[in-house]
């Protein structure tokens, strides 16, 4: 089995290489700037299957001309689920959220399979922790609210409107593994945004105007003010974010951390670490949560479905519902370095048990031999 | 043993003092008015309070719902303090004085149970709420009152409507736009409550106008007879829920009305309820069993700030021998079977299907009503929830001199 593995700047690109390395005759090239390249890249290396994590329409597009499978793993949300050309029938999708591999199907893609993510956890072993003990750590982006759209400082909508459109973000924003916005924003209101603010969905996305427009506006929302409200509750809490951004006293706004070396670094230092899942991720483990455990790290996590389907809530993470539960959890585990470290240890041997990116791996070959 | 049964308005303490006589529990009862909204560290009937359970020789002091007054005079003089909760949810919020050690809760809501628990609340246990069917087996009709309850489908219960719809308007645009927005999204929604997280007092000092409150008190003491300082989360939510509630309630009636006979025992009409026959209000203690035996089914829309438990109007409606036909709410199943039992829909339209089809099926809806009260009457009966309480307490064992 070869297999072509494009570098497209992916965070986890070198913890699945080395993971699939082992075994598999492996070709690496860097992401191409146009299709012309990628398809030389191609025909010099003659692959069974292309592979990238996150999915690329135009590498899906490419390989099919040629007749190649393209597999890819959506670690992360990834907008291009919604182009036209996510149901070619070259495309090999494994997507670390169950319910986005259930909207993949129902879009009439035909290869799709569940794999969440995982860890590294040889790499995360060689780092060692700070001298200094941190004290709550978080690391994941501040979505910018765009100032001149329905939610921004200058927006355009009446009163009523946006009081009842921030309502639904809300909603939004406390309920996990359930879409609120799909279900529950009326077409009507969608009709009166787009008179206001007239935007067409672009040709080569396979969605309506309002699932556009949750896109584009409702989710930024969502994550800003969800990160926001949390955080601000931890005093001292190390943030850090690509944004560069101003925030209230208590909380240390930082620099964005290299991946590799930096971030297990204070996770391994810090007494808690946090994770708020990106609300795009329905009811999957973001990658951030396998990282800390398999750091061996004090996961402290909102609710998300399917880490109740492999890890145990109490002795490998622990979880909050909402802002209440959050500050008195949060408060628990900080009082209690036994609690904090039996829990460490504990995550740490799950992760290594079975989330590691061999796993994944074993489980991608699995499949792929199928074909 | 001996109990201090703290007394304050509400509707099952008639029932619980009446059956702890029948149980020969010895009981004593206090009552003392509450200003909840007044912050005072010590108050008059704290005092009164403290000074009766250092004469009494009382074991423990009994209250429905919790009374956080109360409480602090329990925690002070050492005595264990049993709540069962008539209201959910019980208390709202993480205040120090739900914590003592002395306070056992017994709450109806399992949902607000598993809550709690995670939450390390020293001594909290799952207990539903019960009725007296000694006492309602007793009921009788005469034949003009059997005339007069008879119906196809009742509903008793308040529609919420007015008071609602004031208190909007005078509130801004987004505030009004906000607000509606989270009931029309709950209303669709169960097993999740958004106003408890969404609706605190943070946000009610930044977007609450003056006027929407004083329209709230002034709903409080007219309907409820209680003086409110300000309003905080707690009267919000309960606002809140009301509104979803009172939007399913009508909303069902005006369903059901296009094709039956339906009866409505509530204070006020509503105009989206043209069909449905206006009864004013019943009395809870003796016509409202009437009305239940008397209909061939009977509505229970459950007040959506109760999240999984079951509402003592369907207690009520089982323990009559009437036909029940509810929302869906979870700690059902812990204990009745649909469509054995009780019969459950889980959205407007089945509940439309469902009522159709037991109007028809006569046989079928007397034998379901039957099985409810045989479940009802064994399962739910005060001296079994008394005992329980007792048991947790670990007071059974004391000498009582009764059933117990």
């Amino acid at each position: 089995m070869r297999i072509l593995f494009i570098n497209t700047g992916h965070r986890c690109f070198r913890d699945m290489r080395s993971a699939l390395e082992e075994g598999t005759d492996i070709v690496i090239s860097r992401k191409a700037e146009d299709s012309a390249e990628l398809v030389r890249v191609i025909e010099e290396c003659s692959p069974d299957f292309v592979f990238t994590l996150q999915y690329y329409d135009m590498v899906s597009e490419q390989c099919y001309r040629k007749g190649i499978f393209y597999v890819s793993y959506m670690i992360d949300f990834c907008m291009e689920m919604y182009t036209w050309g996510v149901i070619r029938r070259n495309n090999i999708i494994f997507a670390a959220d169950y319910l986005w591999t259930e909207e993949l199907k129902r879009r009439g893609v035909e290869h799709v399979w569940y794999l969440p993510a995982a860890a590294c956890v040889e790499r995360l072993d060689r780092v060692t922790s700070l001298e200094e003990e941190r004290k709550i750590c978080f690391a994941g982006s501040w979505e910018p609210v765009d100032e001149e759209g329905p939610f921004g400082g200058h927006s355009r909508l009446e009163e009523v409107l946006r009081g009842y459109l921030e309502g639904i973000c809300n909603a939004q924003r406390i309920i996990n593994g359930f879409d609120i916005f799909q279900s529950m924003l009326p077409d009507n209101l969608v009709q009166k945004l787009y008179e206001i603010y007239p935007e067409e969905v672009p040709e080569e996305m396979n969605m309506d105007r309002k699932t556009w427009y949750i896109y584009k506006y409702f989710y930024p929302f969502v994550n800003h003010w969800g990160r926001y409200l949390l955080i601000r509750r931890c005093p001292g809490c190390e943030w850090f974010v690509k944004e560069e951004t101003e925030f209230c006293d208590n909380v240390v706004m930082k620099n964005c951390v290299d991946y590799y070396e930096e971030f297990p670094r204070l996770v391994k230092s810090s007494r808690i670490n946090l994770n708020i899942t990106n609300r795009r991720m329905v009811s999957g483990i973001p990658q951030r949560v396998f990282d800390i455990m398999g750091c061996g790290g004090c996961l402290l996590t909102d609710y998300q479905q399917e880490l109740f389907w492999f890890f145990e809530p109490g002795k490998d993470f622990a979880y909050f519902e909402n802002m209440d539960e959050f500050y008195y959890i949060m408060m628990k585990y900080w009082n209690d370095k036994g609690l904090r470290e039996e829990m460490k240890e504990h995550a740490c041997e799950a992760v290594r048990k079975a989330h590691t990116y061999h796993h994944r791996v074993e489980n991608m070959r699995e499949i792929l031999d199928k074909f | 043993m001996k109990l201090l049964v703290y007394k304050w308005g509400n509707l099952m303490i008639r029932e619980l003092l009446y059956s702890m006589k029948e149980m020969k529990v010895p009981f004593e009862v206090f009552s003392g008015r509450i200003n909840f909204d007044k912050k005072e560290e010590k108050t008059e009937m704290q005092e009164e309070l403290s000074g009766k359970i250092r004469a009494g020789g009382f074991d423990a002091v009994f209250s429905i719902n919790f009374c956080s007054p109360v409480a602090a005079v329990c925690q002070r003089e050492g005595l264990p303090y049993i709540i069962w909760s008539f209201d959910s949810p019980t208390v709202a919020g993480l205040r120090d004085d739900i914590f003592s050690e002395n306070n056992y809760f017994f709450l109806f809501d399992s949902r607000e149970v598993e809550i709690w628990k995670r939450r390390e609340l020293p001594h909290v246990s799952y207990l539903p709420l019960a009725v007296n069917t000694r006492r309602l087996d007793r009921i009788t009709t005469p034949y003009q009152l059997q005339q007069k309850y008879r119906s196809e489908i009742s509903f008793v219960g308040q529609l919420y409507e007015t008071e609602i719809a004031d208190v909007m308007r005078s509130m801004s645009g987004y505030i009004r736009g906000y607000l509606q927005s989270l009931i029309d999204i709950q209303l669709q929604l169960y097993n999740v409550n958004l106003f408890d997280e969404l609706i605190t007092d943070n946000f009610l000092q930044n977007y609450l106008t003056e006027e929407a409150k004083e329209k709230m008190k002034e709903f409080a003491r007219k309907r409820q007879g209680i003086t409110l300082e300000d309003i905080g989360e707690g009267r919000m939510r309960l606002f809140l829920n009301r509104a979803v509630t009172s939007k399913e309630r009508v909303m069902l009636l005006a369903l059901l009305a296009k094709r039956y006979q339906v009866k409505l025992y509530s204070y006020g009409k509503h105009q989206a309820l043209k069909n449905v026959n206006f009864c004013g209000t019943v009395d809870s203690y003796t016509d409202m069993p009437r009305v239940f035996r008397f209909s061939k089914i009977n509505l229970n829309v459950t007040l959506r700030s109760i999240q999984a438990g079951i509402p003592l109007r369907c207690l009520d409606i089982m323990g009559t021998g009437g036909f029940l036909l509810s929302n869906y709410q979870r700690d059902f199943e812990r204990h009745f079977e649909n469509g054995r039992d009780m019969v459950w829909y889980e959205s407007l339209e089945e509940a439309v299907e469902k009522a159709d089809f037991y109007l028809k099926h006569e046989d079928l809806r007397k034998k379901i009503a039957h099985n409810g009260y045989c479940i009802v009457k064994e399962y739910f009966n005060f001296e079994r929830q008394l005992n329980k309480m007792l048991e947790i307490c670990g007071l059974k064992n004391k000498k009582t001199g009764g059933l117990l």
